[in-house]
């Protein structure tokens, strides 16, 4: 019973880093109707600057979300102005992020070689006791931080004028730019948004992880996994599909072996994608 | 028309009479993987780009390429159903081989895989790659899991050994020929008209008496055979195959680069980005080492927003624009 | 024996219902006007017919035989063609390949099709615009052009949706020509339009149809002076203002 509630603790909360890095991804689709191909490398850079953070100059990782996520929301803005806005279809948009993730994994393999590199705080093996379950520190800090985002996601979006313009522009596009919203700049916001959203999961996960140019593609199939669980564009779905993975996972890897829990997440993908396109919980068709 | 043929035919002869001439093994090396890209772009794009569904799982059917030629050269009792003239299995029989268990895995594929459709459908087919790369890891009964498969003996067609580049680049230039061929005849046919149908909208395709669903599984599998007989080419030329190499994502997005970079929907496009893509990428290992693929990325980026037509496709628009004023011109004068 | 007969046809989505018990039939060689008020079911009735949607309830049977739930691909070798309200070209492909790949479900080779295609493209008067692209045309061509690609699938009853919406007087005038000529060759035509004057130049029957719901058939002169009809276009108009 404790090893199930073990795991099914520590599934919930890498199911909360899951949701986030997914949060970005579904937020770009329900705006752009891009399935952004790149997202995974916006994980990856989140890692590497809470990595330089850290052994440059002694910031702790999870501090250092103040940087990565400013930082990659620009470069997101950047990358969407110059490049993805540029496209002409869905089709177009797709390769094109495919091509986008190619240069910047490859640009982070030039820059910092193919190493590991393993960021290594001083509490980083220290666990807290909650009865007979024992959370390691750092992974609870990362999921109240989690906790902490998504709260102030959910403000943003229903709260301010520029969230309640990316909800309508996620629902509607026409009716938004009626509405007198420009819907290009929300889609270069809401990509910003996205990119920031991958690289603060990059740094949650720094302390846990080792961090190497293509960690992306990894993060980028589990981000879909999520995605497609609780609907395309979804910003709640995202938040249980993140969790349903998580603990999925945990419990496979403790009851199954490690290898064949990923061809479940996959195969439940696959049969949700085929059989309820709009996610476990969505009522909209496509 | 006739100009045209007598082009190709000199072409295929020069292509034939190279080795005579080309000493240099890593020049022979660079012929070896333009003729494999010809093959990857032509497959995908023949379900990509002239039938219109993108797939991002062709790995998939690389992968099974390669391992159905693995095991049919290495395991005791298929090696045996192969043998004819030597004491072990025909390479050639063993390509074939891994394309029909790639048409099988197709065809059960495509009942199901076409009730998606656009960018879903490129997620699925990413998601079945995905599951074939992990079933090879795990199912190590067949595929000996993450360890991969070595061939032992060199394989041989007849009384010759495939050993040393000469002899590779023969194999691989007839397969692509007969690649080039076959989606060239295709084309030209009734289900080549279908498939373009089906790519423009495919409810009007359903409309006018194209059953749509059918041309797609029949597409699908033409393309993933075409990709299995690359996959296999790579098991013979390599002689060692593991799941990370051959189910890798890697593997699909090479095939959609080289299609795109070159002019998806043409029948030249894959040979002319196989050409810039490895001579591109050969060209610049020497500078970034690994992270060559940079400029894969970036050509791409550039291709998709300034040539959407593809280098191919934009030449030849170019090459109409001016025969158009030449003519024009001729009219006038 | 009617040649199409639709029984209790109905759609519903979800909780929608887009059209409920219709029941109306169509006689070889006539032209029937299918009209009804935006949202009244009959492009849905259409979709049902040609295949592109399973009805919920109900029959269609077409030469005595039955043919709801068949695919559309289906319907069509049946000798039921269809065109689209919304346009659907194949935009990158030339007018003939459009008119020739509909030809080609119907024929033993592509030699066979190219015929096909060459006299249904003289028949529809679309000779000039042949070698252009699809996606190039004006919107009456791409309307001419769609009538074309139903009719190279040599059907034997033609569904037209909207072939006028958006054309201009001349060319309303010439699509008129065009469908009487089709009838006149031998086929037989279900057309929807909104263009009233039109409608009641080519029909020889019109059923009305009114929020999913049959409301009138009859001859024009009689469904011109039917009151339900009225009251239903009035309600429309009504509700348009307020």
């Amino acid at each position: 019973m404790d090893l199930f509630l073990q795991s099914l603790i520590s599934g919930i909360m890498t199911g909360g880093v899951y949701a986030i890095i997914a949060l970005g991804l579904t937020l770009i689709f329900g705006v752009m109707r891009i399935i952004n191909m790149a997202h995974g490398e916006f994980l990856m850079i989140g890692m590497y600057i809470s990595y330089f953070s850290y052994t440059l100059f002694h910031i702790d990782p999870f501090i250092s979300i103040v940087i990565s996520a400013p930082l990659t929301f620009l470069l997101g803005v950047v990358i969407y102005r110059f490049v993805v806005s540029r496209s002409q279809n869905e089709e177009n948009s797709l390769i094109l992020t495919a091509g986008l993730s190619l240069v910047l994994a490859n640009t982070a393999l030039l820059l910092w070689s193919p190493d590991y590199r393993h960021l290594k705080v001083p509490y980083g093996t220290e666990v807290v006791k909650l009865g007979n379950i024992s959370v390691s520190l750092p992974m609870l800090i990362s999921f109240l931080i989690t906790i902490a985002i998504t709260l102030l996601l959910y403000w943003f979006l229903n709260k301010t004028d520029l969230g309640l313009a990316i909800r309508a522009s996620a629902q509607e596009s026409e009716a938004a730019t009626v509405m007198g919203i420009n819907v290009k700049k929300i889609a270069m916001i809401t990509f910003g948004i996205g990119a920031a959203f991958a690289s603060i999961s990059g740094s949650l996960l720094a302390p846990a992880l080792y961090a190497y140019p293509t960690i992306g593609t990894l993060f980028l199939v589990k981000a879909f996994v999520v995605v497609v669980l609780g609907g395309m564009g979804s910003v709640e779905g995202a938040l249980i599909g993140g969790i349903i993975l998580g603990v999925t996972e945990s419990l496979g890897s403790v009851y199954i072996s490690t290898g064949m829990t990923d061809a479940f997440g996959l195969i439940l993908f696959l049969l949700i994608l085929l059989f309820r396109p709009s996610g476990l919980f969505g009522t909209a068709t496509r | 028309m006739n100009r045209q043929k007598s082009y190709i035919a000199l072409s295929i002869v020069v292509l034939l009479l190279l080795p005579l001439f080309i000493k240099n093994q890593f020049l022979l090396h660079m012929f070896i993987l333009i003729f494999l890209g010809v093959i990857y772009g032509q497959s995908w794009n023949l379900l990509g780009g002239f039938t219109g569904q993108i797939s991002f799982g062709h790995a998939l059917f690389f992968g099974i390429g390669a391992y159905g030629t693995a095991k049919f050269l290495t395991s005791d009792s298929l090696s045996k159903i192969g043998v004819i003239f030597n004491h072990q299995a025909d390479p050639i029989l063993a390509i074939i081989f891994g394309g029909l268990m790639t048409i099988l895995v197709t065809f059960l594929m495509g009942t199901i895989i076409f009730r998606l459709s656009g960018p879903y459908f490129g997620l699925g087919t990413l998601a079945m790659a995905e599951i074939g790369l992990v079933i090879a890891m795990n199912l190590k009964s067949v595929t000996n899991g993450g360890e991969g498969i070595l061939l032992l003996d060199t394989p041989s067609i007849g009384p010759f050994e495939l050993m040393g580049k000469t002899s590779f680049y023969y194999l691989i230039l007839v397969l692509m020929l007969l690649t080039v061929f076959f989606v060239y005849q295709i084309m030209r046919r009734k289900m080549g008209y279908f498939l373009l149908a089906i790519r423009e909208d495919n409810q009007a395709a359903e409309a006018m008496g194209v059953p749509t669903k059918r041309y797609k599984i029949l597409a699908l599998m033409a393309s993933a055979f075409l990709s299995a007989l690359a996959g296999g080419f790579y098991t013979l030329y390599v002689g060692f195959i593991s799941p990370h190499d051959v189910f890798s994502v890697h593997t699909s997005v090479e095939m959609i680069f080289i299609t795109i970079v070159g002019g998806v929907g043409t029948l030249m496009g894959p040979v002319v980005g196989a050409v810039v893509l490895t001579v591109l990428s050969e060209v610049f290992k020497s500078y970034f080492d690994n992270a060559y693929l940079i400029v894969y990325g970036l050509l791409l980026i550039l291709v998709i927003l300034y040539m959407p037509e593809g280098i191919y496709g934009y030449l030849k628009k170019k090459w109409n624009a001016r025969k158009k004023v030449m003519a024009d011109a001729d009219v006038a004068s | 024996m009617p040649m199409l007969q639709v029984k209790d046809l109905t759609k519903q989505f979800g909780g929608l219902t887009a059209v409920s018990k219709v029941s109306f039939s169509v006689n070889e060689g006539e032209v029937l006007g299918l009209i009804g008020p935006n949202g009244a079911g009959k492009t849905t009735c259409f979709n049902m017919i040609a295949g592109a949607m399973n009805p919920t309830k109900g029959q269609i049977e077409f030469e005595g035989q039955r043919i709801d739930g068949l695919q559309a691909h289906q319907i069509s070798q049946k000798g039921i063609a269809r065109t689209f309200q919304i346009v659907k070209p194949l935009r990158n492909l030339s007018v003939f390949d459009n008119v020739m790949i509909a030809a080609l479900s119907k024929s033993k080779d592509i030699s066979q099709a190219r015929e096909i295609a060459q006299e249904v493209i003289d028949f529809t008067g679309i000779h000039d615009l042949a070698k252009k692209g699809a996606g190039e045309l004006s919107i009456g061509n791409l309307k001419r052009l769609e009538v074309a690609r139903a009719l190279a699938t040599l059907p034997r009853l033609l569904l037209l949706d909207e072939p006028m919406g958006g054309l201009n007087g001349k060319e309303v005038d010439q699509a008129i020509e065009l469908i009487l000529k089709i009838n006149k060759s031998g086929k037989t035509v279900v057309i929807i339009e909104h263009i009233m004057k039109a409608l009641m130049q080519v029909s020889d029957r019109i059923v009305v149809l009114a929020q999913g719901e049959k409301i009138a058939e009859g001859t024009p002169e009689a469904i011109s002076k039917n009151e339900a009809v009225i009251t239903a276009y009035l309600g429309e108009e009504y509700h348009a203002q307020s």
